[in-house]
């Protein structure tokens, strides 16, 4: 657990059970057959150079941005941002909202059904803890792009998903130097995996809009 | 839970010689935990004997000249147009090498003649320690690779100024990131890609803060980062190439 999230109130007691209830969540609302194909996800890949792992991972993305733009979007309307600090938020805001409409369409492009927002519950207070939070979101989010890219098999997500990647390390380094940090603390950024990720972000989930499963690591070049 | 690695605490801002003992106590610890990645000897022993060295920046230029921009947004766009022929994943290592040679270069020239606003000056020495580490880190890539990893350019920047410093700095790490994503897609051995992943968001990540000094956006190319091809970032760093 990052220590930044020490503290915040935890839905749930196990991640297994977290993800269990969010999973039972999702077939309440869409129907057991929306959960079925990610739970029992079967082995097979279409065989378009697009696979079931490159469809999870663009979800998994999805989830994030939805979380991202939700947290600068609320925190806009509800936290008294400085003159310095508001214009970068709303910066933030922008991009993270164009990065949630690009995964959808290209998952709508795939004739994939992008997930639904997940429901979110963040504490804000002043801008201070606004800041402190939004680095953790965005070195997390660093972290899970720089995690899934090695599981990527098609080249264009994986083209792209560095493209946002990119924007997502320059996001956290600008929050930390808003907060006198260092850009970076580290010469590599960490590759986090899903399981990490959702270890982070949880304190500020209601739910999660399905159980997601890690894709295994490419053995090919993408093509 | 959650990615104790890579991280060393929050506070790189310290002074030039905390930051340089921090990196020297870190440096290897970043180049074994490349070497015990899963699966990445298995690999890497694979390709033994597939690979040949790239002597000097001249050679890296002729070996890398081809053009593999990849634009747009179509992300469902048919793939693999324009790399029938392109770098192997060695030349890949070594071309990034090249130009963390040149960072890192830069930024100890600086840091040693003062080019530096004195609130900046920690920043600078973390920064310069970052491209040091990605210098080790690539050189083992290489070796990893069966490669001799390349020569260390000569190299020359026009400065006198910490402003001249600033634009110069401003100008590499933003091309370095896009040089970075600008091979993502070629990067055949997913080992060697998540190093240069990890690389290519701190590179970012230092564009970032530069830019914000320079009262440059922080993201010059909106929400989608553009990737730069190698004929375009080596002719961007040719300048300042002597040989």
């Amino acid at each position: 657990m990052h220590p930044e999230l020490a503290g915040v109130e935890v839905h749930g007691t196990t991640r297994a059970a977290f993800l269990m209830r969010s999973t039972l969540a999702v077939a309440g609302a869409y129907g057991a057959g929306a959960v079925a194909p990610f739970v029992g996800r079967a082995m097979a890949q279409v065989n378009q150079g697009i696979g079931a792992g490159d469809i999870e991972i663009l979800n998994f993305a999805l989830t994030l941005e939805y979380f991202e733009a939700a947290y600068y979007e609320e925190a806009l309307k509800q936290v008294k941002l400085s003159g310095e600090v508001k214009p970068l938020a709303e910066e933030l805001a922008s991009n993270e909202r164009e990065h949630v409409d690009f995964l959808s369409g290209a998952l709508k492009s795939f004739g994939k059904r992008p997930v639904p927002a997940p429901k979110v519950d963040f504490p804000y207070s002043g801008e201070k803890r606004f800041l402190s939070i939004a680095q953790t979101l965005e070195d997390t989010g660093v972290g899970a792009y720089n995690g899934a890219a090695p599981q990527v098999i098609n080249k264009n997500v994986l083209i792209n998903a560095g493209r946002i990647v990119q924007v997502e390390g320059r996001h956290a380094a600008a929050i930390r130097m808003m907060r006198g940090q260092p850009p970076t603390d580290s010469a590599l950024d960490e590759a986090l995996t899903f399981d990490d990720v959702v270890d982070r972000i949880t304190p500020f989930l209601d739910t999660l809009p399905f159980a997601f499963r890690q894709p295994e690591r490419r053995t090919a070049p993408v093509r | 839970m959650g990615g104790g690695s890579g991280t060393t605490g929050g506070k790189g801002n310290a002074g030039g010689k905390a930051a340089r003992a921090k990196f020297d106590e870190r440096d290897p610890t970043a180049v074994e935990r490349l070497a015990r990645d899963r699966s990445s000897r298995r690999r890497f022993v694979e390709k033994l004997g597939s690979t040949a060295a790239v002597g000097t920046f001249a050679m890296l230029l002729a070996a890398c000249g081809q053009d593999n921009e990849e634009g747009g947004s179509a992300i469902a766009r048919d793939p693999g147009k324009g790399q029938a022929t392109g770098p192997n994943d060695a030349d890949i290592v070594n071309y990034a090498l090249t130009l963390e040679y040149l960072e890192r270069d830069f930024y100890n020239e600086v840091n040693n003649r003062g080019l530096v606003d004195s609130e900046y000056a920690s920043l600078y020495r973390s920064i310069e320690a970052n491209e040091a580490e990605h210098v080790v880190i690539l050189r083992a890539l290489a070796k990893q690779l069966a490669t001799e990893p390349v020569e260390r350019p000569r190299v020359r920047f026009p400065m006198s100024t910490p402003a001249d410093a600033l634009k110069l700095a401003v100008s590499f790490e933003n091309t370095g990131a896009g040089a970075y994503l600008g091979q993502a897609a070629f990067v055949e051995d997913p080992d060697v890609l998540a190093a240069a992943l990890s690389v290519h968001t701190v590179e970012a990540r230092h564009a970032a803060a530069l830019n914000m000094i320079a009262g440059k956006s922080i993201t010059p190319d909106g929400p989608f980062a553009k990737p730069l091809t190698m004929r375009t970032v080596l002719k961007r760093v040719k300048p300042f190439i002597v040989s």
